[in-house]
């Protein structure tokens, strides 16, 4: 239910160096953001762990050994053991699979849409086109967000597609927001003029100059969407509406639930991955801002 | 061998569990000292999963609307402890030789929450108004065989059937309204009264007091109820809301409520035994059952064979004792063992894997392929989707179950699971190959709107009742037919125990199990139960 | 200026027209109707084709959106299809509950949040800086049903005093006990919802207040302050404080919707009675008056919202140009 207008104080300026130059630059100075590597490194980890959720996983995530359920944690079953004795490392591991491309499509889909929509109202600022776009922004954007999630995906069938769809669907109104910002205060810089003047035409303009140069905030809007996707899907999931097979970290959780007192374990763990991979998108996101705003210091 | 052992474990304990709470009904009150007998007063607070939807009784269907309007609202006839039909606003009916004429001789002394005295009338006001083409609730069919409703004078009424319908009496502990009350409304607008939610009037033990959206609901008692003697004896009932099972079961260890109706399965062992000196613990049997149900006219499952065998591929004890920790019951045919129609003679196709590969091979299913599902000679895989309903954890654990147990044996069993209204659409319309489901059954055992074949679909594909997987079996109907025709109980029981018979050997449904439940009352208190639940309300008292 | 406010107004108005449309169209577009949802399949499809016709629902959508739109527009939301009352007076029942629980929360965020903010930022890179925004971070990647369901485990069952659902204790009101009485009777329900909806949006609102005085502690003004040998104190909160709140100020407009929508998520987890938890059961039996009016009023307040923000930065900045 947040909605809050983004803290991305990123003011971009032209930087056309060499590309190479460019990036090992970025990447020196990314690497001053100390939490923000430890986080890249764990978020890599988590996504090599989902790749290769069938060699690490010890159980298969709808194993179930009846005369297993509810065990605590021990060597046999790390973290636990469900209701009808699946293993919840398992099932996380597995889960891994659901959450983290839940949250990198969603956050693509908006992403995509966001910078259509933002760049065509940005570069046509001031017409109809611009004037219906932003409308239609207003509108989306002016949803309860949790709630139109909610009402969509109880109705549609329940899938990992619907999902992601759903969430992209509802989330890229500040992003367009953020990028007709971007060319509004870019497409009155004297290079764009200059590119103008020399006759490039319409969509090179476009595409070629602003766009480039709008790269850094709209990188690091998108990677901290990333993460919240992944939170939206497992609000989603809490309330019974998530991935059911193999099972999203929030429907581990939801799972847990009633047995809160019995097994604290089943949605213990779960939402300690969900809480670390946020966590380190954010630090993420956050380095991101940093090293790519020429302007700030450490 | 630890397995082995673990297992003896769980199923010595489960059953040491079920032993412990064999259902005594109704719970007496431990023994003195000292001996305090019923009188006036008192508050109990229950629990209740959310605002009723209408305290109107034609209109009502969900559960928590139910709970409040039997206690607000009378009908002619109620269940008494033994589950059969007594009284309540009627004194007592007659029946005419040929089936077709019911006579109800009312109680003269009722009247209404307003002073207003009750009458036929009000009867037949209400019968009629579910018969009206307006009417938006789903009790119609209830009354189809009702042709004409009389009040022939203040305190008769007459009920005129166009055919014997033996399943009509257990209808009518549908509430009365106020014909005073609704009168000149239009029908189709009922809902919207005022009397159907904020201001019912009714002829109950108990009458609404404040009610806080989201919060609570307050009764009061009536002062004026019709039954002799002090009825009811609790001053006043508190209904309070709770979200779910787990805020109801932490109110009821906190003490803020006095009853829980349905303890959740794996808190039960904790809460007896932290809670005994304080709480009395009734079992309570659930009047339904759970089942897979199977089209009959699918290329595959039309093979009796084939439903055998899925039958005998389940271990549905263990589902009862691993899922509910024992509380409940295998299911081998329609009726519960509560049912006076209950036959307990069925064959209970026990878990024999060695038994469902045979009939399997049987059915043609005679190849494994390398992954393990089985093949007929056309190459088919023997997979389908089993479809259900999402948002029940506890029914998500028992299709992982089926899938795996179902597994063993060469059945592949894709889950599919759609959220409820799109679900019951997928029924309705027969989109479906196999599906899982329960049913919540009537204190009648007539079973025509389940099986009977003209309760499938019809010739434009409209679903008629609820036999959605088109079992069509000329015995079955006659028999159906027949049991509804007579009032004489054991003339019907007859019927229904071939019924049980036939369904059980031919299997449209592969019956599962029905639940029991834990319910908790404090010991300060004296409730009513019968086997399936909560009764007589205006009985219940403070110690 | 007063031809940009009418220009604002205009498009919020044509804004509401198309947050109608949606609203209608999800509801109305999905699969499955109220009718379905008769529970444990009370009610045959014959009599459920019977009940939709009397209701309406077989009639072509534009039809139905007219209908609608038409009585909403006099003010008339129409009735729940499940309980026939008013949804105005469905809605009005719950909000004072989710009023209540969210007013609380802003202003206790609020209260905190701008003064931690503020500090942060002056003291850029002290260790209290870094531990604000460390919790900050926290805060904001904290699933909040989680942090609910923790404190539900560590607190709520554990501590007696601490109620884990509902808001009030019946028979406990102002009528029968003493003011303490009934205030202490609320905060023992109030303190577990009030503790996650908090920690979620004191992050993110210090994490704003630090972003926006940053900015101005940067800006030349300032230095001037400084270089003019104004004492710090001062310079903070004269100058660099009054021009931080600017961007907070608008905030207030954008929390306007929140407070009035209710969180679905945590008044479902502790019982919270307010609007959610009734538009999630809305939700969840199609009843559709409810859920579009949820849906509207809540996109109307938000709109209100964002259009206050607009007319607030109007009257504090100056330098906003309107044209």
């Amino acid at each position: 239910m947040e909605r809050k207008p983004e803290v991305t104080a990123v003011t971009t300026e032209v930087v056309m160096p060499k590309e190479e130059t460019y990036l090992s630059m970025v990447w020196r100075r990314f690497k001053r953001h100390k939490l923000a590597v430890v986080s890249l490194v764990i978020l890599v980890l988590l996504y090599l762990m989902a790749i290769f959720a069938p060699y690490l996983a010890p159980y298969h995530y709808s194993e179930m050994q009846l005369d297993k359920a509810l065990q605590p944690p021990s060597a046999e079953h790390l973290f636990g053991t469900d209701r009808i004795g699946s293993d919840i490392l398992s099932r996380i591991i597995w889960g891994s699979r659901i959450s983290l491309s839940v949250g990198f499509v969603a956050a693509g889909i908006a992403l995509t849409l966001g910078t259509i929509i933002g760049s065509i109202s940005g570069y046509f600022a001031g017409t109809v086109i611009d004037d219906i776009l932003m409308r239609f922004t207003e509108t989306v954007a002016a949803f309860p967000v949790m709630f139109l999630l909610l009402t969509v995906i109880a109705i549609l069938p329940r899938s990992t597609l619907n999902i992601m769809v759903v969430i992209g669907a509802t989330s890229w109104p500040n992003l367009a927001r953020m990028v007709r910002g971007q060319f509004l205060s870019l497409r009155e810089l004297d290079y764009v003029e200059a590119a103008k003047a020399l006759g490039a035409t319409d969509m090179r303009i476009v595409f070629v100059h602003i766009l480039l140069n709008s790269m850094a905030p709209i990188i690091v809007s998108a990677t901290l969407r990333i993460g919240g996707a992944i939170l939206a899907e497992s609000g989603l999931a809490f309330l019974g509406l998530g991935v059911v097979s193999p099972p999203s970290w929030g429907t581990i959780i939801n799972a847990g639930r009633p047995l809160l007192r019995q097994a604290p374990w089943i949605m213990g763990f779960p939402g300690l991955f969900i809480f670390v991979t946020v966590l380190a998108f954010n630090y993420v996101g956050d380095g991101l801002r940093d090293a790519l705003d020429p302007r700030a210091t450490r | 061998m630890k397995k082995i052992l673990l297992t003896l474990v769980i199923v010595a304990l489960a059953a040491t569990a079920l032993v412990g709470c064999t259902p005594k009904t109704p719970v007496d009150p431990p023994p003195p000292p000292p001996p305090a007998g019923p009188s006036v007063g008192g508050t109990i607070t229950f629990s209740i999963g959310g605002d009723p939807n209408t305290l109107n009784p034609i209109l009502s269907t969900d559960a928590m609307s139910g709970t409040v309007i039997m206690q607000i609202h009378s009908g002619l006839v109620r269940a008494n402890e033994n589950l059969e039909f007594v009284g309540d606003l009627a004194e007592d009916w007659t029946v005419s030789p040929d089936n077709l004429t019911l006579t109800f001789n009312l109680r003269d002394n009722v009247l209404w929450h307003d002073g207003t005295p009750f009458t036929a009338h009000d009867v037949k006001f209400t019968y009629d108004t579910v018969k009206h083409p307006d009417y938006t609730g789903v009790r119609r069919r209830d009354f189809q065989f009702v042709e004409e409703i009389i009040a022939e004078d203040d305190h008769t009424l007459v009920l005129k059937l166009t055919q014997p319908d033996a399943s009509l009496i257990s209808k009518l502990g549908l509430g009365i309204i106020a014909k005073h009350v609704f009168e000149g409304h239009p029908v189709a607008e009922l809902r919207e009264h005022p009397a159907s939610r904020s201001t019912p009037i009714g002829t109950g033990p108990y009458k609404l007091g404040e009610w806080v959206s989201g919060q609570y609901l307050v009764l009061e008692r009536n002062a004026d109820y019709f039954w002799d003697g002090d009825y009811p004896y609790l001053e006043k009932i508190i209904h309070r809301v709770y979200q779910d099972a787990d805020a109801t079961l932490a109110a009821l260890e906190a003490g803020d409520i006095d009853y829980m109706g349905s303890i959740p399965v794996d808190s039960i062992e904790m809460i007896k035994t932290a809670h005994s000196d304080r709480l009395d613990f009734v079992t309570l049997k659930q009047n339904g059952y759970w089942y897979i149900g199977m089209k009959q006219d699918h290329p595959y499952f039309s093979d009796k064979n084939l439903r055998q065998a899925l039958a005998y591929g389940l271990d549905r004890a263990s589902m009862i004792n691993s899922l509910f920790l024992g509380y409940g019951t295998v299911m081998n045919a329609d009726k519960p063992p509560i049912s006076w129609a209950y036959n307990p003679n069925l064959f209970s196709y026990p878990y024999d894997k060695v038994k469902a590969v045979e009939l399997l091979e049987a059915a043609g299913w005679t190849t494994v392929g390398t992954d393990g599902v089985r093949r007929n000679a056309a190459g088919e895989r023997l997979s389908f989707e089993l479809i259900s309903a999402s948002g029940d954890q506890t029914r998500t654990n028992m299709l992982e179950i089926i899938k795996n147990q179902w597994a063993e044996i060469g059945v592949e069993a894709k889950i599919e699971l759609y959220e409820i209204s799109v679900y019951y659409d997928k029924l309705d319309y027969g989109e479906f190959e196999i599906y899982q489901w329960g049913w919540n059954l009537g204190l009648d055992p007539d079973n025509y709107i389940f099986f009977h074949s003209s309760s499938g679909f019809n010739e434009e594909g409209v679903l008629q009742g609820f036999n959605d997987v088109g079992f069509a079996n000329a015995e079955v109907d006659a028999l159906i037919e027949k049991a509804r025709s007579t009032f004489d109980q054991e003339e019907r029981r007859a019927a229904y125990w071939e019924i049980q018979e036939i369904l059980n050997e031919e299997l449209p449904y592969i019956f599962l199990y029905s639940r029991d439940s834990v319910a908790a009352l404090k010991k300060e208190f004296h409730g009513e139960f019968s086997a399936i639940g909560t009764i007589f309300i205006e009985k219940w008292y403070k110690k | 200026m007063s031809g940009y406010i009418i220009r604002r107004f205009l498009q919020m108005l044509i804004l509401l027209v198309g947050i109608s449309i949606l609203s209608f169209s999800i509801m109305h577009l999905a699969p499955g109707n109220p009718v379905d949802l008769m529970t444990d399949r009370t009610a045959t499809p014959e009599d459920k084709a019977r009940i939709a016709a009397l209701y309406g629902f077989d009639q072509p959508i534009y039809v139905q959106y007219w209908r609608w739109v038409s009585q909403v527009v006099q003010g008339n939301f129409g009735r729940s299809f499940q309980t026939g009352q008013p949804v105005l007076t469905m809605i009005l029942e719950r909000l004072p509950a989710t009023l209540l629980l969210n007013f609380v929360a802003m202003l206790m965020v609020y209260l905190l949040s701008i003064p931690i903010g503020i500090i942060s930022a002056v003291k850029q890179y002290s260790w209290f800086d870094h531990v604000v925004t460390f919790f900050a971070f926290l805060g904001q990647a904290m699933p909040s049903f989680w942090f609910a369901l923790l404190l539900i485990y560590f607190v709520g069952l554990r501590n007696p005093f601490i109620q884990i659902s509902g808001m009030s204790t019946y028979g406990v009101s102002l009528s029968t006990a003493s003011l303490w009485v009934v205030f202490r009777d609320r905060i023992r329900y109030m303190i577990l919802p009030l503790a996650v909806l908090g920690f979620g949006s004191l992050a993110s609102v210090t994490r704003y207040m630090r972003a926006s005085m940053l900015e101005v502690v940067n800006q030349d003004y300032i230095r001037t302050a400084r270089a003019k040998g104004l004492a710090e104190r001062k310079v903070v909160l004269k100058h660099a404080f009054r021009n931080a709140l600017l961007p907070i100020v608008t905030l207030i407009g954008f929390e306007l919707p929140i407070l009035f929508s209710g969180s679905v998520v945590i008044e479902t987890i502790f019982s919270w009675p307010g609007i959610g938890l009734l538009a999630w059961r809305a939700v969840l039996q199609r009843d559709y008056q409810v859920v579009m009016a949820f849906n509207l009023l809540g996109a109307t307040m938000m709109v209100i919202g964002v259009f206050i923000a607009d007319m607030l930065y109007l009257v504090v900045d100056p330098r906003i140009k309107y044209d």
